[in-house]
This record gives structure tokens, sequence and C-alpha cells, in this order.
């Protein structure tokens, strides 16, 4: 792909995924309910700081993990924001307190710089995405344009695990690999104050 | 290699601007939250004396010190907020803040350079005691979610201005240059502990 050609896409990109107003549950970009369902992780920042976590610790254990959390987080996103919309399912959501510590732990792994096995990555990916999954399936039920909402969500996972896992496989020598080390530091560092303010409601509450 | 660059950086840019202008989200007024966040450490004159001093230490000693304590610092001072948040008291927090600029400036005037796990655990300290007073600050009804982003974003920015400064330190004139601004910090930390004891 010539740099023109690259460069007019990503642009074009830009000017669609920019939201002039974001609202949560759901973000209206006025670029249809696709769009709206791609930008909602833009805007709950506990799913995409999750989906952070894991494409870092997964890119950090190397190419073979990539392509397990790649494949293993989509799927059980998809999988779990469909059994979410069903008529049957409870409603569940993911308490922040909970999401706040699976990515703590998870952005603990990375800056600790503790690489996991390609299986273990695959059981944690599944078991978040699922969790995630419901959580925004169960948001989109009332929709009337949920499958496109629903793709579009499922798309964004897939391209931002895509895009930071290759960024962190590629990050694995000096200075990049401490850039890495960085923004999971940043992670844990947001999550464990998250918390600390879950806990305080509870305690005032 | 170029190529790859520039998309990484168009990539970056794009990513940025999906941020949206106005976020309505659950609770409070959650754009105030992430600002008030990002602003809180830039405002304080004790914190960025302090933040800023981290780096430059980092940059002195030189690697692995130059990272692991910018990582280390983030950490840490999540732990005092955690604490302050969930109203465990801790004694002398401005004391402490004012102490650690004194400290952590002086140690860049006389470039000092300890083992790694003494500097680590200098540096823990007082991440712990800047950490608490963030804590304990939040205003009610901020999102807690983007406060704790905001604040943590600007706290890592100040570190990473601190090692910019500090990048100098590989030339003669640049290392004189950080002693006296390390000397300055020591000054404004001896200002800022006056403050605290009177």
């Amino acid at each position: 792909m010539n740099r023109s050609r690259m460069i007019s896409g990503l642009c074009s990109g830009l000017v669609l995924l920019y939201p002039a107003v974001a609202q949560a549950h759901l973000v209206n970009t006025q670029f249809g309910p696709f769009y709206d369902g791609l930008c909602h992780p833009f805007v709950t920042p506990t799913d995409l700081m999750m989906v952070l976590a894991l494409s870092l610790l997964a890119g950090a254990a190397g190419p073979a993990a990539g392509r397990t959390a790649l494949l293993s987080l989509t799927a059980s996103w998809l999988v779990g924001m469909l059994l979410g919309q069903m008529e049957w399912s409870r409603p569940f959501t993911v308490p922040v307190s909970v999401a706040a510590g699976a990515t703590l732990l998870v952005a603990v792994l990375v800056a600790a710089r503790l690489r996991c096995s390609p299986a273990i990555i695959g059981v944690f990916s599944s078991v978040i995405g699922l969790g995630w999954g419901l959580t925004n399936g169960g948001e989109f039920r009332a929709l009337t344009d949920g499958p496109l909402v629903l793709a579009g969500n499922v798309a964004c996972v897939f391209m931002v695990t895509a895009w930071v896992t290759s960024l962190a496989v590629k990050c694995s020598h000096g200075w990049q690999q401490i850039v890495v080390r960085v923004a999971a530091s940043w992670l844990v560092a947001i999550n464990l104050l998250v918390l600390g303010w879950e806990l305080r409601q509870r305690l005032a509450g | 290699m170029k190529t790859r660059k520039l998309s990484v950086l168009i990539g970056a840019a794009v990513l940025c601007l999906t941020l949206p202008r106005v976020v309505l989200a659950h609770a409070g007024d959650p754009t105030g939250g992430f600002l008030n966040g990002f602003t809180h450490p830039m405002f304080g004159p004790d914190h960025v004396l302090a933040m800023v001093a981290v780096g430059l230490w980092g940059a002195q000693l030189g690697a692995p010190a130059i990272w692991l304590l910018p990582v280390a610092f983030p950490m840490v001072m999540a732990c005092g907020g955690f604490l302050g948040l969930i109203g465990v008291p801790l004694p002398g927090i401005e004391f402490g803040i004012a102490l650690s600029a004194l400290i952590l400036g002086g140690l860049v005037f006389r470039q000092v350079r300890p083992p790694l796990p003494v500097a680590l655990t200098i540096v823990g300290v007082f991440a712990i005691f800047h950490g608490h007073a963030h804590g304990t600050e939040l205003p009610a009804g901020d999102s807690g979610v983007l406060y704790s982003i905001g604040f943590v974003i600007g706290t890592g920015l100040l570190h990473a201005a601190g090692i910019l400064l500090g990048l100098i330190d590989r030339w003669t004139w640049g290392a004189k240059v950080i002693q006296w601004a390390g000397l300055l910090i020591a000054a404004g930390g001896l200002f800022f502990l006056y403050r605290a004891v009177a």
C-alpha cells in the first residue's frame, strides 16, 4: 500500500470515528448503528482499558499468544453479546470494581514482565470476552438495530486488539518494551484508584 | 520503516481524536472528572516539583532507573491514593510532600547515585504521600474512572517532562543545568516545608 493511499484511508477513518457528542449507552455518532457500536468502547473506559491491558499482555507474550488473544477475545465477546441479547437471558453487568480488579491483575502481569503461555492467555481472553460481551449485549438489547450495533462493537474490539497486540509484539526490545511497561503501570495505577473510589462509595453508602 | 512510524503516529492521532468533546456517562460530570484529574497534579506546584525531580533523577541515574522509577512511581502513588480514598489517615501529608521536593531536589543537585533498591525506596515512600493527598482531594460528584485516567496521565506527563529535561545530562553543560535545577527544586521544597510547618 503506498503512503498517500494509507494516509487518505486513515484520514477517512478519522472523520468517521470522530464523534461530535458522545453519550454513554449508546453513543450517537450520526453515522448509524454500526458506527455507534464501533465507538462504544472508546467512551466506555472500563471496556477499553480491559482490551488494552489484555492486548499488551498477549503481545508481550509473543505472536502465538497475540493470535490466541485476538481470536478468543473477539469470539467470546461476540458469543457473550449474542447471549446477552437473548430474551431469556438474565441482565448481567460486570461491576466496575470487578472490571477494575481484572484489568489491574492483567496490567500488573505486563508491568512485572511476567510472560503467560498462549493457553493461559486464551483462558483469560475467553472469560473476559464472555463477561464483557454479556454486559454489552444486555445494554444493547432494547435497541431495534441491535445486530448492527453488535457488529460494530465486535469490530472495534477486534481492531483495537489486533492493533495493540501487534504493536506490543513489535515492541519487544529496548526502549519500546519500556513504553509497553510504562503503559501497563499507568493502567495499574488507574485501576487501583478506581477500586479505591468504588470502595469509598461503598463505605460512605 | 518510515512508513511504519508514520502509520503508528497517524494511528495514535486517530485514537486521540476519537476522544469525544462531550461525554455524558452515568454519574456527575465526567468531562470535569477527566479535566480535574489531569490538571490536579499540574496545578499543585509542590507536586510538580517532586514529579519533575523524579524524572530528572531517573535521567541522572541512567538505565535501568530512568524507566524503572517512572514505572514504579505511578503504581506506588496509586497505593497511596487508594489509602486516601478509603479514608485511611496518613499523618504529615503536606510535610511529606514538601520534604519530597527538598530531598529529591537535593539528590539531583548532589548527583547522588545510590543502589537501585535504595532509589526505588526513596521515590516509593514519597509517592505514597503524593498519592494519598490526591486521593483525599478527589472532588465529590466526579467520575472516579475518568478522574483517575486524567490524574495518572497528568502525573506521567510530568515525569516524562522531567526525563526529557534530564536527557541533557549527557553534556557537561547539561549536567550543570540539571544540578542547578535540582537546587531550585530543593529551594522550592524548603519553601513548602516552611509553609507546612508554619
